[in-house]
């Protein structure tokens, strides 16, 4: 809903991507006595600049892309939530030796670190231990059991947040997106910058940004740092089924290809003036 | 286990990195958390301080964004205006060109200082006392 509105409002105002400046091969003098300046005259500067280098006029001088500091500023952005929790944590009889709290984080962190909780998202570390209840011991088991409330570090960017990863590669599904430690990130055909292309050849999707001189195509090379806005998120139950006894065997591959499923998947978005690559936006 | 709240609290990057740093002296990190860790060091968050995050909050009151428009912009420390109308819902209607100037001023003035100091040697202030 969001995006749509906004779209119409960039060509009712009249910038829209193809407007709003990206290219770096125009910029570069400019944009090294820019960042020399404070940010005021950099305001100023690029006011005259964008007016006489055939920017539209109607363009606001403010979406000139100066850097500050180019190249300084790396931003890799993620998005991080607490999340209340209860577990019974068993500790067993060799870490009895141990303070309580140490013990129980340790166990919780092996048991939540780096896993997907379904609909809360992957489990980072534990922030706190909120309370804990009694412990108890069952016949049979010389561990002892407690009640722990706490709160988790969660990544679960929310919808609409903007991120910045790292392309892990291209295919015909759209740009993969790692952030390092979260790789479930794609980024659909449909949600590039348009007009876009798939070069077979080199396996890249290409972004061929029209300027008045002609055509450049943008590529989207690996490795290369991209923003993006989260427009989907995808849980997956990946927990093992029961064997099912009403299908019949065909079934045994569609399984098989679900076991590979990620089970938690980011959609991202880079269709609006800002997103995709950072060195379309900044100069480096 | 259950889960009782998915959302308690929204925290930013400068947080995750202390918990993470405070993990990493104590020597309990596994992979996980150092790949989250080099990853958000990366980011200029390890130049803020609890001083930074309360002065930045008193500066945005004026400008009556949401809680998630002041966190993101907290983590990305936007420097272009092209990147505030991403970061604040309907920009557009929100806020006025002349708004979007004083938001960035503001970002600058805040965020921005320690960076400078860190990466451009233009904005370096001259005379410190080398040892």
């Amino acid at each position: 809903m969001r995006t749509k509105h906004q779209e119409r409002m960039l060509l009712e105002h009249g910038y829209t991507a193809q407007k709003t400046h990206s290219n770096p091969l125009i910029l570069p003098y400019f944009v090294q006595m820019l960042a020399f300046s404070s940010l005021g005259t950099q305001l100023e500067l690029a006011t005259t600049f964008s007016n006489s280098y055939h920017y539209r006029k109607e363009s606001p001088p403010a979406d000139f892309p100066f850097p500050f500091s180019s190249g300084a500023l790396v931003l890799l952005v993620t998005m991080f939530v607490l999340v209340e929790m209860t577990d019974t944590v068993r500790i067993p009889p060799w870490q009895f030796e141990r303070k309580l709290n140490d013990a129980i984080t340790e166990e919780l962190n092996k048991k939540l670190a780096n896993k997907v909780v379904y609909n809360v998202g992957l489990c980072i570390c534990l922030y706190d231990i909120t309370k804990l209840e009694d412990s108890y011991i069952f016949p049979g088991d010389g561990a002892s059991h407690t009640k722990v409330h706490f709160r988790y570090v969660v990544f679960h960017p929310f919808l609409d947040e903007i991120l910045v990863g790292e392309i892990k590669g291209c295919s015909l599904e759209g740009v993969h997106v790692s952030l390092g430690f979260f790789d479930d990130i794609i980024i659909p055909p449909e949600s590039l910058q348009q007009p876009a292309k798939f070069d077979e050849a080199e396996q890249v999707w290409v972004w061929e940004y029209e300027t008045e001189e002609g055509a450049h195509d943008l590529y989207m090379d690996r490795g290369e740092e991209i923003r993006f806005r989260v427009v989907d998120e995808t849980f997956i139950d990946t927990s093992p089924t029961g064997p099912s006894s009403s299908e019949p065997s065909t079934s045994s591959a569609t399984e098989e290809v679900q076991k590979k499923e990620a089970p938690y998947t980011l959609v991202g978005s880079i269709s609006e003036p800002g997103l995709g690559l950072l060195s379309w936006w900044t100069n480096s | 286990m259950e889960v009782k709240d998915v959302n308690t609290a929204l925290l930013n990057d400068f947080e995750v990195y202390q918990l993470l740093m405070d993990l990493k002296q104590q020597q309990i990190l596994n992979t996980i958390m150092y790949k989250t860790l080099y990853c958000i060091s990366k980011t200029p968050c390890k130049f803020k301080s609890p001083q930074v995050v309360s002065n930045f909050l008193v500066a945005l009151k004026i400008h009556k964004l949401t809680k998630a428009e002041k966190l993101r912009l907290f983590n990305h420390r936007p420097v272009t205006a092209v990147e505030i109308q991403l970061m604040v819902e309907e920009s557009e209607e929100q806020l006025m060109e002349e708004q979007i100037e004083a938001l960035l001023q503001t970002m600058t003035s805040i965020l921005h200082r320690d960076l400078a100091k860190e990466n451009s040697p233009v904005f370096c202030e001259p005379s410190e006392p080398q040892q």
